[in-house]
């Protein structure tokens, strides 16, 4: 393991989002530079330069990296089923493409987001 | 800070707050192929802006809120600088002024949001009100960075992963503690026995 631990690392992804002044990673800039460059070897973002104004972006691994952790966030914050067999079924590795977020359980079907929708029409 | 424009439907509406809004609203609001074009120009659309930090003092203690959501349940309290207070509109109302209206707010300026007793603000579906309220609210907190206060029933607690909680409860001696992200701090002995 590097100087950072993984929750560190996908901590700062989640951070980073759609891109953040790398003075906003930390005002500590020899810590800021740390964490991009951990970053960066990870082949996770790149530092593009916006006048004087350094912006730290995902790449495209970056950018999986970071809907995977809104998709499990959005797990964690759905209500599950009271129970669940502790020990899930095993299956076999499934390739599935994240194309992103999922919709959050509560809001399928919620009356409210139809009458938003009603509201906002044109 | 200069906001470029763009049309959603019949609104007029800023890309970083069209960064807020969810596919399914868009789809409703524009139909699917519009909607596409317009998450693909938002997700192209940079949000450069220092987070905005705010301190909520209680009896007994004070708490620095960063972005993101804080639930405060059972006591008075003061926010430091002045939040934008959401405290009129019910139902759909609620909904619109927290999707449409207090980002526009947060265009011209940004300042925490301080949404009051929540929970009572849904005449109907009570509970997909309040998730759907809180959706909208984490969304917007994200993309602007700035922290909401949401007030209401101690039963918000466990429906939404907060930043910050901060709540009075009571043990079975009737005393009261203020819990801050679920640790005591303040113990009130005997002020209700």
């Amino acid at each position: 393991m590097g100087k950072f631990g993984d929750f560190n690392l996908l901590y700062w992804v989640y951070r980073i989002g759609h891109g953040v002044k790398i003075s906003d990673i930390n005002r500590n800039s020899k810590r800021a530079r740390s964490v991009v460059r951990a970053l960066e070897d990870l082949g996770l973002v790149v530092v593009e330069s916006y006048g004087r104004v350094k912006v730290v972006k995902l790449t495209s691994r970056g950018l999986r990296v970071y809907e995977r952790v809104l998709a499990a966030l959005g797990e964690l914050r759905s209500k599950g089923p009271a129970r669940e067999s502790a020990s899930p079924q095993l299956l076999a590795p499934q390739r599935v493409s994240i194309q992103e977020p999922e919709v959050p359980e509560w809001l399928i079907g919620n009356p409210w987001l139809k009458i938003i929708g009603e509201r906002g029409r044109a | 800070m200069s906001y470029r424009y763009v049309q959603v439907g019949k609104l007029l509406i800023s890309l970083t707050h069209l960064k807020c809004l969810r596919r399914e609203e868009l789809e409703q609001w524009v139909g699917e192929e519009e909607a596409r074009k317009l998450i693909s120009r938002a997700q192209r659309h940079l949000v450069l802006v220092s987070p905005a930090y705010a301190e909520l003092a209680y009896s007994g203690g004070k708490i620095l809120l960063s972005p993101g959501l804080t639930l405060v349940s059972g006591l008075d309290f003061t926010v430091e600088p002045d939040p934008l207070r959401v405290s009129q509109q019910i139902d759909d109302d609620l909904l619109w002024h927290l999707l449409i209206e207090v980002p526009k707010l947060l265009d011209v300026e940004r300042a925490p949001i301080l949404v009051e007793d929540l929970d009572y603000r849904f005449t109907r579906h009570a509970r997909e009100g309040v998730m759907y309220a809180l959706d909208i609210m984490e969304r917007v907190s994200s993309v602007y960075r700035v922290p909401f206060i949401v007030t209401g029933s101690i039963e918000l607690l466990g429906m939404w992963s907060w930043l910050h909680t901060v709540a009075r409860v009571y043990d079975e001696k009737g005393r009261s503690i203020v819990l801050v992200n679920g640790e005591p701090r303040v113990v009130m002995v005997g002020e209700y026995e």
